[in-house]
Order: C-alpha cells, then structure tokens, then sequence
C-alpha cells in the first residue's frame, strides 16, 4: 500500500505559483489545487465524520469554503495546506457541534475500501477499518486531530501544529499519546501488518 | 517518556509516511529505542492504511465540476445565461402540479396609516360634498379614466375600501375593483383610444394588491379567471397602448402573471371536490406536526384520537428538485426562484441575482434529483446557505475577514424547532442577512400526500389543512 504517496509535498515554489493562479480564479489552477487536495482533505474528514456520505458533502463544502476564502490567503506565515486544513477542521468542528458526536460509531463504511486490495484482503481492511475507526473515534480530542491531521490528512508535523495553533513539540506529545493508546486499543501484534520491504 | 523518544517516533513517521524509509529502516536507525518504536509505528502504518482510502472516482469527478464551475469567469457566463422559455414553462408547470402552497408576503395595508386617517376625513367631506352633488355620485360609475366624473368613481371606491374592515371584504372589493380597471382598459380600446399609463398603472398595483394579500384559496378560482381573462385583453389592446406607458403595460402583465401563478398554486393545493384518481393536480395534504425525513404518508393529525381525513387519490410526487422563477419580487434587492424539493419548498435567490445552486444537475426538463444538501451562494462565495432538503435544517456560512463563521438559521430537535430571529441573524452578520431571514421566512412543509384506493370525499379538515403550514415554529430560545 502506498502509504506515503499523499503525504508526499508539492515543491513550495510550484504550490507557490499554482496559489497566486488560483486566486485570480483561474480554473486550470483551481483545478490543480483541487486535485491533489481531494483526496486529503476528503481522508481527513472521512476519518472525522466516519461516513461517506457525510465526508462527501462535507469536503465539497471544505472546496467551497476555500473558493470564497482564497482571495485572503497570504502566505506569509502558513502554508496553503496548513489554511485549508484550518478551514477543515472548522468545518469538520462544526459539522460535529450540529450533529453531536456518535459515540461508539464504527462508522468507516465500504466506501473506505481500498480498490488496490484484492477480494481476500477486503475482507481483512473491512474488519480493520471497523476496529481501528472505533479505536480512533474514542481517542480525546486533540489527540484525534492530531491523528487524523496527521495520517489521514497527511501533514508534517509543522503543518499540523499551523492549523491547530500548537506548539510543536506538542503535537509530537499528542500524536505520541495517541499512538500509544490506539496500540493498547488495537493490541497490534508485530507481524500482523507486515509488508515487506515497504509500508 | 522523553522528548527525544518522541522525536524519534516523528521522524519515523515522516519518512514512513514520506516513503523514504521502511519501517524496519527506521529501526535499524534507533536500535536503542527499536523495541518501543516498532509497536508504534505497526500501529501508526496500521491506522494510516486505514485512512488510504480513495474517494468515490464519481464524487470526486461531480464535485470537481461544480467545483471549477464557481470560478469567477465560468460564473459570469453562467450569469450571463437567461433560462430558455421552454425551461421555464416546463418547471413552472411541474411546479404548480408539486406546489402544494407558498408564502405569500404579508398583507400590506392599502394605505398607510396616517393616509387612512386623512383618507377617512376627506370620506365624511366627500359624503358631504356628494349629497349636494348626488349627479356625479350616480352617474360615475361607467365612467372612464379621461372623464370629469372619473375622480369620483374612484374616491367612492376608496371610501368603499376604507369602510371595509374585516379581510374577507377587502378581498371582495380588491377583485372587484381589478376587475374595473380591467374593464376601463378594455373599453377604452374599444373605444379606439390611446391607453395611457394612468389606467395600466392602475391596473398593475391593483392587481398587485390582490396577490400580495393573503389570498384565501376560495377565492383563488376567482382571481385565477380574472388573471387569464387580465392576461387576454391585455394582449389584445397592446397595439391601443402609447408608446410612452410600454413598461406599464409590462408592469401589468407581470402582474397578472403573478395573480395567476399565485392563484394556480392555490387552486392546486386545494382538494378537488370530486376526487379524480387520475389527476396529478388535486394534491391534498394532511400535516403532520413536524418535518421528517420521509414525512408520514397521510399520516396522524395534530389529533391522534380524531379519525384521519381521508385525501383523494393523487400521482405521488417524485423526490425531485423542481425550481421555477418567481415574478416580479425583488424583496432585499434580489429576485428570487421557488424551489420544491417534495414536501419541502423555499425561496431562493435567483441566478439572475447572482446567486446559484450547488449540487443540482438539473436534466432537460428542468429537473435535478435531490442533492443531500441544497447550497445557495453568492456570486463570490462569500456567503454560502445549507439546507437539508430532509430536515430543512438551514445554516448559514459567512466568509467575515477571510474566515468563514457559521450560524445555524433554523433547526429541528425533536419536537423542537428553533429557528433564528431577524436580529439574531443581523447580529451575526449584517451582509445578506435579510436574504437569509427571507429564505428562512419561505420555508415551508407539507408532507406528501398519501394515495387511497378508494377515496371518500375530503373533509372540510382536509380543506383547512391544505393551506396551513404544519410547521409552526416555537420561539428561539434565548433569542
């Protein structure tokens, strides 16, 4: 599984220039800013809200949020991906406050399957999915935005601390916690992900 | 545990993430700390994994048109477009069949307040000055405009009015008195004189009159023949109209438009007095006190214990989007498009306000299916209004110095429902408040009617029910 490949930053200089183009509503660079943050922003709300649907509508209405921002970003100071995350995570906040959290919600549904998976391993991501969505859902709260931020959204460490207003020294203590409890929860056995050579 | 410990985790994870090392090279690079980190980052790959998860191809493709179809320039081209004819007659018509009630502005005085007081005095003196000159008091009333007596047909009318206070009578008198100046225009075409824009004026606002009171559907029959009998004499004295009073007679054919319409919607809304099995436009109701989801077909009255009224058969109504333009209201500087989303129907501003519709497809006939949420948003996504088309939860979303803040409108909790206060809105963004407090102020919800096999013939329940809204909120809390 190509775990890193989201994570995998666009060279500032290029981001850089693809912004200023979008900002004057250029739709080639509002469409380049929109492929390849799709599927961040859309794995970071999934794995907030925990349903597709739901994750759907809310990530369009993160792209919208953006439309209408993207004029006042500047970038001095914030990357482009720590402000749209901002507006994520506000959104996803929101959305929470509406609708109250679902406690106990294994909610991840068959819209997370991975299509690179064959039959067989489907049905081992689904029970997976459902196990760890749990575990996830029931972290506090800071440690799940770090969670989510961080390995669903894929932000550095820099990024994470920007759109959440900390340190980073306590972003690095709360993702650390919250592996540690997501390990106790999961009860991960060496060996029992292994994917040789590469993760 | 240490911040060197956790350092340590952070740079695994970055380059595991980054897919610059395995997880047995980052090992290999912390041998000391192996033990505790290689749990960890089974479990930090174990949950990323989880997460890798591709949105649908067929959202990610519809999402990204819509998308790119805010951008500025594909927004003035699209702002450019007027709808097509046939786009609009197509709606309208599915829409008066859908419809089953709108919200009509709030009755507005005839005249103002301080005007009836005066009005009132020149009454008792116009009497008096009429009892001496009885002549022009009896032979006013085929007069036409132009004529010396013509004043005085209408200030008797106005005394009519004025000494008229319960509605009902009102109503009377406004249908009446449009019919009089449909009949001035008419006979002064047959005439051969030029119609000015003296009676096309008058026509307009007392037509205007008619439908921005609160027409009651037993009068919407009248009004409705009025409308199209308005809307066939003023297409035939159009060669008798001055150059000058064009945009009168437009004003006076957008208002019978309007009367028609508004008393179509009505006529549809209410029960057929013979149940027809086949008819798609007799569309009864029966409320339900709250909005669901999937509203209860013909389900329980306010009164569970009394027998539920039965409704006449009806073509159910597809869970569709039916959009169709309202004429000639410009309420907080914009005009505005009815939406019928099957129970539920709102207001919207229209695109010819700058304002559009996310999430509709609409296909050729100028139906869209029902998105899970309707988004309304400016010309330059400052504002943005969600609605639920099965809740009518409606929030609102204000981009205020380059951050968007969001106010919930109106929401449903329970038997609960809470909706915001003009002030409360204004309060929370003085920009296009009123448009969203108009918006709200147009919702409206009638469950969908129920199909009986048999159908008795409706109750007078059923009557009253068709035109009330079920869906009377409680007061705010704290607002």
């Amino acid at each position: 599984m190509e775990l890193g490949a989201a994570a995998t930053p666009l060279p500032s200089e290029i981001e850089e220039g693809v912004i200023e183009r979008a900002k004057t509503g250029e739709p080639q660079a509002l469409g380049a800013v929109y492929d390849w943050y799709l599927p961040r922003v859309y794995r970071y709300v999934l794995s907030r809200v925990g349903n597709v649907t739901e994750a759907e509508d809310l990530t369009e209405d993160v792209f919208l949020r953006m439309l209408g921002a993207i004029g006042d970003y500047k970038r001095t100071g914030v990357p482009f991906s720590a402000w749209l995350f901002r507006i994520a995570r506000n959104h996803v906040v929101s959305h929470y406050r509406k609708n109250g959290v679902r406690k106990g919600q294994a909610a991840l549904d068959e819209g997370m399957t991975d299509s690179k998976h064959d039959p067989a391993e489907i049905v081992e991501t689904q029970m997976m999915i459902g196990e760890v969505a749990l575990a996830v859902q029931k972290l506090p709260e800071a440690q799940r935005d770090v969670i989510a931020l961080r390995f669903a959204g894929g932000l550095s460490i820099a990024e994470t601390a920007q759109v959440l207003g900390k340190r980073q020294g306590n972003v690095k203590t709360l993702q650390h916690k919250a592996v540690l409890k997501l390990q106790k929860m999961l009860q991960t056995e060496p060996g029992r992900l292994t994917v040789e050579g590469q993760i | 545990m240490s911040n060197r410990f956790e350092q340590r985790l952070s740079e695994c994870l970055e380059a595991l993430f980054s897919g610059e090392r395995t997880l047995e090279e980052c090992l290999s690079l912390y041998p000391e700390d192996a033990a505790q980190l290689e749990p960890l980052l089974r479990t930090a790959t174990l949950v990323g994994e989880t997460f890798n998860v591709a949105p649908r191809a067929a959202f990610a493709a519809q999402a990204r048109q819509r998308f790119l179809r805010m951008t500025e320039r594909r927004l003035r081209e699209e702002l450019a477009a007027e709808p097509r004819r046939s786009f609009v007659m197509a709606t309208r018509r599915r829409f008066l069949l859908a419809a089953q009630q709108v919200l009509l502005p709030r009755p507005q005085s005839r005249w103002q307040p301080a005007f009836r007081i005066a009005a009132s005095i020149a009454a008792v003196l116009v009497v008096g000055f009429l009892s001496v000159g009885g002549f022009a008091v009896t032979t006013s009333a085929d007069t036409l405009p132009g004529d010396w007596r013509y004043p005085v047909k209408r200030t008797m009318e106005d005394i009519r009015y004025n000494l008229t206070f319960d509605q009902s009578g009102r109503r009377q008198l406004d249908i009446e008195f449009t019919q009089k100046r449909l009949d001035e225009v008419q006979k002064l075409a047959e005439r051969g004189s030029k119609i000015g824009e003296g009676p096309l004026s008058d026509l307009a606002s007392q037509t205007n009159s008619l439908v921005t009171a609160n027409l009651d559907p037993k009068d919407a029959e009248k009004v409705s023949e009025l409308a199209q009998q308005q809307q066939e004499v003023l297409a035939n004295v159009a060669p008798m109209v001055d150059p000058n009073a064009s945009d009168e007679l437009q004003a006076a054919e957008t208002e019978s438009s309007k009367a028609l319409f508004v008393s179509s919607v009505l006529l549809a809304a209410s029960p057929a007095p013979t149940p027809e099995p086949t008819s798609e436009a007799a569309i009864t109701t029966t409320p339900t006190p709250m909005a669901t989801a999937q509203p209860t077909r013909g389900a329980a009255t306010a009164e569970a214990s009394t027998p539920q009224p039965t409704v006449p058969a009806i073509t159910p109504i597809p869970s569709a989007v039916v959009v169709a333009p309202i004429q000639n209201d410009d309420t907080a500087g914009v005009s505005w498009d009815a939406v019928v989303i099957g129970p539920l129907s709102l207001h919207v501003p229209s695109r010819n306000s700058g304002w559009k519709m996310l999430g509709l497809e609409v296909n050729p006939y100028g139906v869209a299916a029902v998105p899970s949420l309707l988004r309304v948003v400016n010309s330059d996504v400052s504002t943005i209004i969600v609605i639920n088309p099965r809740t009518a939860d409606m929030y609102w979303d204000q981009n205020i110095g380059g951050s968007f803040y969001e106010s919930v409108v109106r929401r449903r909790d329970g038997a609960i429902l809470w909706q915001a206060t003009e002030d409360d809105l204004k309060a929370f963004s003085p920009t296009n408040a009123d448009i969203v407090f108009h918006i709200l102020n147009s919702i409206v919800i009638t469950p969908l009617p129920t199909a009986v096999p048999t159908p008795p013939p409706a109750t007078p329940e059923a009557d009253t029910s068709a035109s009330s809204n079920p869906d009377t909120p409680t007061p705010a809390p704290g607002s």
